[in-house]
């Protein structure tokens, strides 16, 4: 006989990841969140994963009538036609006919009604799944806290006991609060919904692990996402050790050939001087080879980058067409975090990206909405470097010339490149330069060199040997052996 | 085969939801029902002498014209149970002084009621 407990799914894919396959069959869950929070879409989510041939499953309603449940449904492209409902929602009737009585307590009166209704219901329908919304509803039902453990315990086991698997809801509160619900559940659900975002986590969870932490929850027209967070420590995967070149020799003799796969690669550098457009001659050289690369855009337009690369040699419109390329817009607050290293994640993994640059860090962490962007940006390029993929970040700098920072995101220690590109005063004419500050796989060339964009692409020149203080923006040429 | 009698019992209360879900428990446990929702409904079964083996009063809603019929119910040997919305001393000596046998307060445990009903009735 197989003891093994079997897993199912609720519904949501993102859910179901954070389960590590699903719920378990025959088991009680709750899920718990102040009003508007989804838990009624979640249960919805977990019924109609259950309507399956020969399968029933039963929503009991203690608080929203059936019509309007059914409408929020429809709404939500939710078929509920097989699920059965129970409602033990209030009638209008109560209000306008004066139903509303004092005599003896509701526990008094209701409880024995509702729970023939239910174990009626129950008997009849014979389901796998149950949905009870809300449970707290049946505190009112029971003389004292004694009493109302032992109702909901006895509920719960009643199901269970007969195959199914039930998810029941609470809005706990201080005034009411729901700690009896947790004790009693196998899982506790938390939804919360906060001025930076919906998020979902477990606090409990019987025989069964889970992915611990708060995780993104969307609520859209088509029900609930849920984005789970980055944890690249579980997703690795063998990549060799290749080298990704920019194509402009000077260059690659600077960098001893290229970028590593799987390495972080700062670029650094003020405004205008050409990072981005480096970025791409990246991502140039990767469709040469038919490689697939993804900018992740959070500050310039995709057409004005595109007509920008139009006039330097880089095809990215060609790219794109090819399919090896995509750039994405990311709008200002659009993404949570864990929404954002969803987003990375699909073109990763089904699109088979090897090299993403994110333009720029300070437009990621302006869409992080108040997290802690340092922590999920660590997280996200962990993940990339796991899975094998190099990743460009774009940093700005926000003297033009000057005292010489890599980056003001405090994010350096995660790179294991660093190039950086300067504006230089020489003789009156603004130029620029590049180097390299580190490179950990490898060694690199120390000096630096004027860097150009052209139309016909990046120049790279000599190293510039005989100047002095370029870090500073003005250097001052010092003599050769002979004087010069 | 004599008929099973069933005793009769009279509720007076305004509140028609307290009304009905009083006469559905006590005919739930084998008592025959009779309800009064004013003090008119109450004076013209008081003019039927010996029909109630008990009266359930609730006091919701009368003023201090009730007690006057409280004390012909007492005279006339009716046992009657008060049900008030508070527990307040003056409240159960003047209920005491006019004859109750029993004042409840809301709300009523089911138990309590009947037990304390059959007591009286026997």
């Amino acid at each position: 006989m197989n003891d093994s407990p079997k897993f199912i799914k609720t519904g949501i894919d993102g859910f179901d990841e954070i389960l590590h396959g699903g719920l378990t069959e025959s088991r009680a869950y709750l899920v718990r969140g102040g009003p508007g929070c989804g838990k009624t879409t979640m249960g919805m989510h977990f019924l109609t994963a259950g309507l399956q041939p020969n399968q029933r499953v039963l929503y009991i309603t203690l608080q929203e009538p059936v019509v309007t449940l059914r409408q929020n449904a429809a709404r939500q492209g939710f078929k509920l036609d097989d699920v059965d409902f129970l409602d033990l929602s209030p009638s209008s009737a109560v209000f306008s006919e004066n139903q509303g009585y004092d005599i003896f307590s509701s526990s008094e009166i209701e409880r024995e009604p509702i729970t023939s209704k239910i174990v009626e219901a129950f008997l009849a329908v014979k389901p796998t799944r149950v949905f009870v919304d809300p449970a707290t509803q049946f505190r009112y039902l029971s003389s004292d806290l004694y009493q109302y453990r032992l109702q909901v315990l006895s509920f719960l086991r009643f199901m269970t006991e007969q195959g199914a698997t039930v998810l029941f809801t609470s809005e706990g509160s201080q005034e009411a609060p729901d700690e009896d619900l947790q004790f009693m559940a196998d899982g506790v659900i938390q939804l919360e919904n906060t001025a930076t975002g919906r998020y979902i986590s477990i606090s409990k969870l019987r025989g069964s692990d889970f992915k611990s932490g708060r995780h993104t929850m969307r609520l859209t027209s088509k029900g609930t996402e849920v984005f789970v967070r980055l944890m690249p420590q579980n997703i690795r995967k063998e990549f060799t050790a290749e080298v990704i070149p920019s194509g402009v020799p000077e260059l690659d003799e600077m960098l001893n050939g290229g970028l590593e796969r799987g390495t972080v690669t700062i670029l650094t550098g003020p405004t205008g001087v050409g990072k981005t457009t480096l970025g791409y001659q990246f991502m140039k050289e990767c469709a040469g080879r038919g490689e697939r690369s993804v900018v992740y855009s959070f500050e310039e337009e995709v057409e004005i980058m595109l007509g920008r690369c139009d006039q330097v040699n880089i095809p990215a419109r060609a790219m794109i067409e090819r399919e090896t390329l995509q750039v994405v817009k990311v709008e200002p607050l659009e993404y949570t975090p864990d929404e954002f290293a969803y987003l990375v994640r699909c073109h990763v993994e089904q699109e088979h990206v090897k090299l993403v640059m994110i333009d720029s860090l300070a437009g990621y962490n302006l869409s992080m909405r108040g997290e802690n962007f340092v922590t999920h940006l660590h997280s996200l390029i962990k993940y990339l470097q796991n899975r094998g993929v190099a990743v460009i970040l774009v940093t700005e700098t926000s003297q033009v010339v000057g005292d010489f920072e890599v980056t003001e995101a405090g994010v350096s220690y995660l790179a294991d490149n660093v190039i950086f590109l300067r504006y230089l005063e020489i003789k009156g004419e603004l130029r620029k330069a590049i180097g390299i500050l580190k490179k950990r796989l490898s060694n690199f060339e120390k000096t630096l060199r004027e860097f150009e964009i052209t139309r016909y692409g990046i120049k790279v020149g000599k190293p510039l040997l005989n100047l002095r203080g370029i870090l500073r923006g003005v250097p001052e040429w010092v003599n050769d052996e002979n004087g010069k | 085969m004599n008929p099973i009698v069933r005793p009769n019992i009279l509720i007076i209360c305004k509140i028609s939801a307290n009304s009905t879900q009083l006469a559905g428990v006590l005919s739930k446990h084998g008592f025959e029902v009779e309800e009064a929702d004013s003090i008119e409904a109450f004076d013209s079964h008081l003019d039927k002498k010996g029909r109630f083996a008990l009266v359930l009063l609730d006091l919701s809603g009368f003023n201090e014209s009730i007690w006057p019929r409280c004390s012909q119910l007492s005279k006339v040997n009716i046992p009657f149970l008060i049900i008030a919305s508070r527990d307040l001393l003056g409240l159960r000596q003047q209920c005491s002084q006019h004859g109750a046998r029993h004042v409840f307060v809301k709300p009523l445990r089911v138990a309590h009621l009947l037990e304390t009903i059959r007591i009286i009735i026997g």
